[in-house]
Parts: structure tokens; sequence; C-alpha cells
């Protein structure tokens, strides 16, 4: 079996990642000195489609998924850019990113504009992300390594048990557990949690038959 | 035989009448106009509308479209619209509910392919004019400053206070409550003669004051549960039972905050109906209460159960259910002297969020003899999605939000004076009964908690056993010195001991600690007026009642005071007041009347 690019096997992947269909590549170094992940590009709240930035020594990207209007993420984002100041000086990059294709530009920035800014913001007009990495719902959480294995992808914690069922606080902060696990160990281990939110609408739904 | 034959036709006839318009119905496409529209308004856009309580609107088909998936989800397990009871045959005012066939309808116009038939949306609540339902209210109270709900962390249960400002004393016909933000879900209104609440507002920087249970001067109005949630409708009292608001009084708002992500400021507003009309029925309030559960890890069917037989006939308007995040199941029976058994409520799936007070669409007669029994099934299981930890641990009731509790208060209307009496005095027994089984469950968590033994202490004094309640509050003193209230009740068991020179001790001590504690005061007074000590007993009864000028016993004593001293002029207004207030107060009655005598209302007063 050939080995695919960054030292996997292709069992490796498949066992780490059993139902996503990533494109793991080396990363390569950018003119800056800044490592560019081959991980998809996703757009700026410009417009302009890039890859993501990577500080060189990342060990992992992490983006959460996020709505104008979804109650749920609006309520969560304040504990994600929580954790990402507690995990910035770690080596891990974080991003925010609004999936949905109706939601405009100008929207957004109203959004930052309530609820404050965090980490780097992106669109992903296509739902290139979405698609390739199963993301259903606002919010949801995903960490990868910069060569695109998976470490997790699920819920930020567990306050919300389904919709319309809310603990009056999380009694298990999941995805922090699972991202201090693979700092210290290094190796990631494709932890799936169910993530409770809004439904993620990548392109307008084809009309029924 | 025709006859026959005739019948059946009929029947066959209506049976395919029937069936076509089934299969027309099932033919025909769903549209957002002609179905959807009008069953989002029915039943989500008093809720689901711009500015309102939800999170967003349900008005437009791609409103409802964009999020069909999630209200599929909430629709399907009964978590929208919010209703927390079960079907049952005494209805509830106010019941929301969609029918299988709504569900359906819903689900078929996706699979029709969203058709949106006529255009046009939801079609939306009329806006009152004013913002308020009833027009201008006579007073709207607001909270002085804002309290900024945080952006996160855990809900917030916090107390507000509202200072009225009224100099007279008001009858409330109707109440509207408005939030002015979505981050209240839940709040009692309350009120507070005493300015307890103040006192405790005071004692940090920020506004209000937590607590998921209100400190004991804080009461809701008398016999009424004035409970508010998310999209309820403002409450008008039935006719006669409009509650009094004393003059001077706070409201005060006990309130359950979930954060949404972003600090939001909270100033709610109370907009109040008054009336003249006085009040010709009062209601009242009996408590259902287990406070010796144990919910032990991991079990899933502990039952908290109590019992209440109904001392005298009465008609049952209400109830009000309470437990916190363990309990799954709620249902209370009555069964009547006849041996029928009537359902009163049960909640299939408890959610502590969408608590709430539920009042019959018709009241519920309920005999004297009549078997009131509430049962709360926990689940202390990791399968709780609402178990607040993981893994479990024991629980117990008690106060706090990892405690449990499990209470249903009934609002009652006697149907006669005598039936009035027997349920008051039922529910004192009944009271004092809980008050030792709930302090004696805090000795057993912490044997040296002060509070516990204070209220203890209480109980054995409304029992008339004033030796036991003295040892209790000694107890209390020594483990709370700087508590006014636990030296102003060893001061209360002292003086019914007839010790009165301790009495005099504990009350001073009292009114050192808090000078505004008014009955503490009015005590001192009693106590300085049976030593023999007019001219003392007079400064403090007067403190007493610049206070509480609704106090009838502050009032007799110092209309007493007044005459040792000689001074009928000045007695007389306080033995009126005294009687008005209390009018079995006999001693002052015949007090009132011989001095009314010796001194007729054309004779002149003394300096
Ligand atoms: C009494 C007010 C009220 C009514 C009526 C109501 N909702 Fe809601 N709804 C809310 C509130 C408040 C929330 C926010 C979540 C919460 O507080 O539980 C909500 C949340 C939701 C959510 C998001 C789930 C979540 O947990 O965030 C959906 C979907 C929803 N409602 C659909 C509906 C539909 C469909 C109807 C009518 C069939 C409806 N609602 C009727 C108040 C209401």
């Amino acid at each position: 079996m050939r080995g695919l690019p960054g030292g996997l096997t292709r069992r490796d992947f498949l066992a780490a990642t059993p139902a996503l269909a990533l494109t793991a590549c080396r990363p390569l170094a950018s003119p800056t000195g800044d490592t560019v992940s081959t991980l998809p590009p996703l757009s700026g709240l410009d417009g302009v489609r890039r890859p993501l930035p990577l500080k060189p020594g990342t060990r992992a990207v992490v983006l959460m998924t996020l709505s104008v209007d979804c109650p749920i993420s609006n309520q969560l984002l304040p504990d994600y850019r929580e954790l990402a100041r507690r995990h910035a000086a770690e080596g891990v990059s974080f991003h925010e990113l609004y999936p949905n294709v109706d939601e405009t530009d100008a929207a957004v920035a109203d959004h930052r504009n309530a609820y404050g800014t965090g980490s780097a913001v992106w669109r992903d007009p296509e739902g290139e992300w979405t698609r390739r990495f199963g993301m259903t719902v606002t919010p949801q959480v995903l960490a990868v390594t910069p060569d695109g294995r998976l470490i997790y992808r699920g819920r930020l914690h567990d306050r919300f048990e389904g919709l319309g069922v809310r603990r009056p606080a999380p009694r298990r902060m999941e995805f922090a557990e699972v991202l201090s696990r693979f700092l210290s160990e290094g190796h990631p281990r494709a932890v799936e949690t169910k993530a409770i939110g809004c439904r993620i609408r990548t392109s307008p739904r084809p009309a029924a038959r | 035989m025709p006859r026959r034959l005739l019948q059946l036709l009929a029947l066959l006839l209506t049976w395919r009448i029937a069936a076509t318009t089934v299969l027309r119905s099932v033919a025909d496409p769903v549209t957002f106009h002609d179905q959807v529209a009008p069953l989002i308004a029915r039943h989500c856009v008093s809720c689901h509308r711009p500015g309102g309580a939800a999170p967003f609107p349900l008005v437009s088909a791609e409103d409802v479209r964009k999020r069909f998936g999630e209200i599929e989800e909430v629709v399907r397990a009964g978590r929208m619209p919010p209703w927390l009871p079960a079907a049952q045959e005494d209805r509830f005012q106010g019941e929301r509910r969609l029918s299988a066939e709504e569900v359906q309808t819903l689900m078929k116009w996706r699979e029709d392919g969203w058709q949106q038939g006529k255009t046009g949306a939801v079609p939306l609540p009329p806006v009152v004019p004013g913002g308020w339902t009833w027009g201008t209210p006579d007073l709207v109270v607001k909270m002085p400053l804002p309290y900024t709900v945080p952006a996160t962390g855990r809900d917030v249960y916090r107390h507000f206070v509202l200072p009225t400002g009224l100099t007279r004393e008001v009858r409330i016909a109707a109440w509207e409550f408005r939030a002015g933000s979505r981050t209240v879900h839940h709040a009692f209104l309350k009120f507070d003669r005493k300015g307890e609440a103040r006192r405790h507002d005071a004692t940090d920087s920020e506004v209000g004051f937590p607590g998921m249970d209100s400190p004991s001067g804080i009461q809701p109005p008398n016999g009424h549960f004035a409970s508010w949630q998310p999209g309820a409708p403002p409450t008008r009292n039935p006719n006669g039972m409009a509650w009094l608001l004393p003059a001077g009084a706070d409201l005060v708002l006990q309130a359950h905050l979930q954060p949404s992500g972003k600090p939001e400021p909270l100033q709610a507003e109370v907009a109040l109906w008054f009336t003249e009309e006085p009040q010709s029925r009062a209601p009242l309030k009996l408590g259902l209460v287990n406070y010796g559960f144990v919910t032990p890890r991991g079990s899933t069917d502990v039952v908290a159960t109590d019992r209440f037989v109904v001392a005298g006939d009465c008609d049952l308007l209400g109830l009000l259910p309470h437990a916190h995040y363990l309990a799954r199941r709620i249902e209370a029976t009555a069964e009547l002297p006849d041996g029928s058994r009537r359902q009163l409520v049960r909640i299939p799936d408890w959610d502590f969020n969408w608590q709430g007070a539920y009042h019959y669409e018709k009241p519920v007669f309920l005999p004297k003899g009549t078997r009131v029994e509430m049962r709360v099934h926990f689940d202390n299981s990791a399968s709780n999605p609402r178990n607040p930890f993981d893994p479990p641990r024991e629980t117990r009731f008690g106060p706090n939000t990892t405690d449990e509790m499990a209470e249903l208060w009934l609002q009652v209307l006697p149907r006669t004076d005598d039936s009035a009496r027997l349920l008051g005095e039922a529910i004192l027994r009944q009271t004092a009964r809980d008050v030792v089984a709930y302090n004696r469950e805090r000795l057993r968590m912490d044997p040296k908690d002060p509070v516990a033994y204070l209220n203890l202490g209480k109980a054995f004094l409304s029992r008339q056993q004033a030796t036991n309640a003295a040892r209790l509050l000694v107890r209390a003193v020594e483990l709370a010195p700087d508590s006014d209230e636990a030296h102003y009740q060893l001061g209360l068991a002292y003086r019914i001991l007839n010790a009165l020179e301790p009495a005099k001790r504990e009350f001073q001590d009292a009114v050192r600690l808090h000078p505004g504690n008014s009955r503490a005061w009015g005590n001192l007074g009693l106590v300085e007026l049976e030593s023999g000590d007019p001219a003392s007993a007079t400064d403090s009864l007067r403190k007493a009642l610049e206070m509480d000028p609704y106090d009838a016993l502050a009032h007799a004593a110092l209309g007493s005071a007044f005459h040792q001293s000689g001074r009928a002029t000045e007695a007389m207004p306080h033995l009126r007041k005294a009687v008005e207030l209390a009018p079995d107060d006999t001693e002052s009655r015949t007090l009132l009347k011989v001095l009314e005598q010796a001194n007729p209302p054309s004779g002149k007063s003394s300096p």
C-alpha cells in the first residue's frame, strides 16, 4: 500500500476518520514563514478565499461554527473564546466560521458588533469545510491537525443535551478535555460527540419533487 | 326492514363523505398560506415574533423553512410550544399543544415541496397601543438600576427590588410584567413590607441579591401565585379577588436568568392596575411538600409524596408544581369522599426551565374530606438528560440548585366562612409540621445551622411550647450572635415565659443589631409596658409604628401606654386603629369604649 502524504498509511487514515473524506497533505511553508496548511481555503469577510495562515509550530487547528441567529451558538460563543484565550499560546490556532450561505456579510458584521470579536472569522460559501468535515449544525467544534487528521468533532460542552434541553451549567467540558489530552499526548484520537444546535444551511435546498 | 336499510344507506353515505374529505386533504398539497401560517399563528407566533419572548421569529415561510429541522425535532418531542401538563379532563387556561394532525400537516408541507400558496406571512397578533394590555396602568414600577446579566456562566437566580413609592395601600386588579430582555426565563412577583429585600440588596455592590428561594419576609401576594414565564399573558385577578399591596411596600422580582452569549442589561418593569372594589373572595394556598426524600446516586424512580385532607368545602382554582432538575414526572390526584378520583395535573416530562402556575378553565370542586396527593418522581441516573451531575450524586431536599425540591401548591377558594376557618387552621398545622420536618432535615445536614435552630424555635413558639423554643433559640443566638431575628425570637420566648428582664435584653439586642426591625421595637415596647415603664414603651412603640403602620398589636399597646400615662386623647386614635385592623381585639375595644365615654368627641384635648 502506498503511503499517504504526511507519513500516514491509508489504514491509519481510515481508522482515524471513519466517515470523513479528508485530503491530508504535508504542510507547506509560505513566503512569510507562516505554515500554510493544505486544509481547504476559506473566505474572509472581505470575500477573498485564502488558505488558513498558520504560525510555525501550530499543532492543532480548531474552529467552531456560528450563525447570526442561532441562540445556541450565541450562548456558547463566550465559552469558546475563553477556551481560545487559554490555549492560544500552546500552538493551537482558533477560528470562527459562519457556514450558512443565506447569511450576508453585513449580517455577520452586525453579529460581531453585538457579540464582540474573538478568533479569526471565516465564511465558507462553497460549503467545502462543512461538507468535507461533516459539519451539520451551529455550534459545532472541529479540531484537526495541520495535516488534516481529526482530533475532535462535536459539541463544545454538554450544556445542551437536545434542543430545548438545557442544563443550568455544563457538567463536562468535553472538547477542552480532548484538546488537553491531545496537547499532552501529541497524537489525535478522532473523538466524536453529538453537537446540539441549528442545522447548517449550505446551499439553497433543491425544491422537492 | 326498509327502515334498517335506510339507516345502513345513510351510514354508508356519511362514511363516503368522510372518506372523500380525508382523501381530498391527503391529496391536496399543504401550502404555507392555507395551512402552515394559521397553525404557526395559533401556536407559535405569540412568542416567535419580532421582539417576542422567543429568540427568533417564525413569521415568513422562509423563517419556518430554514429552521424546519429544529422545528421538527422540538415539535415531535413535544417541547414546543412549551407546555408541561398532559391533556386531561379538567382543562387549564391557555393550554398550548399541537395535535397529531397538526404535526402531520407541518411535515406534509415539506413532503409537498414547501409550497407557498397565496402570498403572505403569518398574521401577527395585534400590537397594543402604548404597550400595556389594559391601557394606561395606574402605576408602573421599574428596577431603579439595570442589572447586567453576564454573557455566560451558570444560570442566575436573583431577586430585584422595585420600590413602589405608594403612600396608601392599594388593591391590585391586574398586573403585567415586561422583562425587556430575553434572559428572563421565569419570574415570581412578590412583595416586602419591611425592607428585608433592600437589606439583602445592600450586602453587595451589584443590583439585586442571589437566591433560588426568597427570604421569609418576601412573600407572594396572599393566596396568589403571581408567576411569569416567557409568553405568559398578563394576569387579571378574578372578580373580587384583587390582592392588597400595602403602603410603602416594595415589589420584589424573583427571577431565573439565562445568559445569552453577550452581556445584557436587565431593567424589568411591572404595570399595575388598581381597583376600589373590596376583596370579597379570599383564596388560600395549600402546600404539599416533602422535605425528607433522598435520591441515591443512579436511582431511577424515587417518589416523593405528600397528602392533604381538605378540611372544608372549596373550589380549586389553580396549582403550581415545583421541583428542580432531577424530577422527571409530577402528578397530583384528588380522591373525593364518594370514592371517585380526579387527576388534578400530570406532568410527564418535567422541565424546571418552564415551571409555572396553571389555572383551571372551570374551578374543580373539592368537598370537605377530599384527599389530595402529590407524587414527584426523580431520576438520578446518568441517563436523565437534565441531571446536573456526571457521575450522579446523592441529592436531598434543599434550596440550592444542586439540591432538589418536591412541592405542589394549590390555590383554593373556600365556599363558606366556616370552610375558610377550617382550611386556615389546617394550613397552620400543616405549616408548623413542615417547618419542623424541614429544619430537622437542615440540622441533619449541618448540626451547627443557626437558621435551622431559629426556625425550629419559631415552630415551637407557634405551638405554645415556649420552654422548648427558648432552649433552641438560645442555641441559635450562640451560633449567630449577630442575627437580630434570633434575639427577637428568643425575646418572644422569654416574654411568654414571663421573664421580662431577659426578654427586654434580647429585644434591645435585636434593635441594636437592626434598628429597622419593627417587630422587635414593638415587643420591646410591650415588655417595657408590662414592666411598668409606659414612658419608654411609648417611644419604642412609636418607632415600631413608624416602620409598620399596620401593626395592630403595636397600636393596641401604644393606646394602652398613653392611657397609663394619663394621655387619653392620644390613646384613642391608636385603639381605634387597633380595633379596625384586628376586629377581634376585645381588650382594646373595651378600653376604647371606656375612654370614649369619659372623653366625648367635643371635649378639648390636652396638649
Ligand atoms: C410561550 C412562548 C413560546 C411559544 C408559544 C413557542 N415557543 Fe419556541 N421557543 C420559545 C423560547 C423562549 C425559546 C428559546 C429556548 C428556550 O428558552 O427554551 C424557543 C425555542 C424554539 C426553538 C429552538 C430550540 C432551542 O432549544 O433553541 C424552536 C425550533 C422553536 N422554539 C419552535 C417553536 C414552534 C414551532 C412553536 C409553535 C408550534 C413554538 N416554538 C412556540 C418560546 C416559545
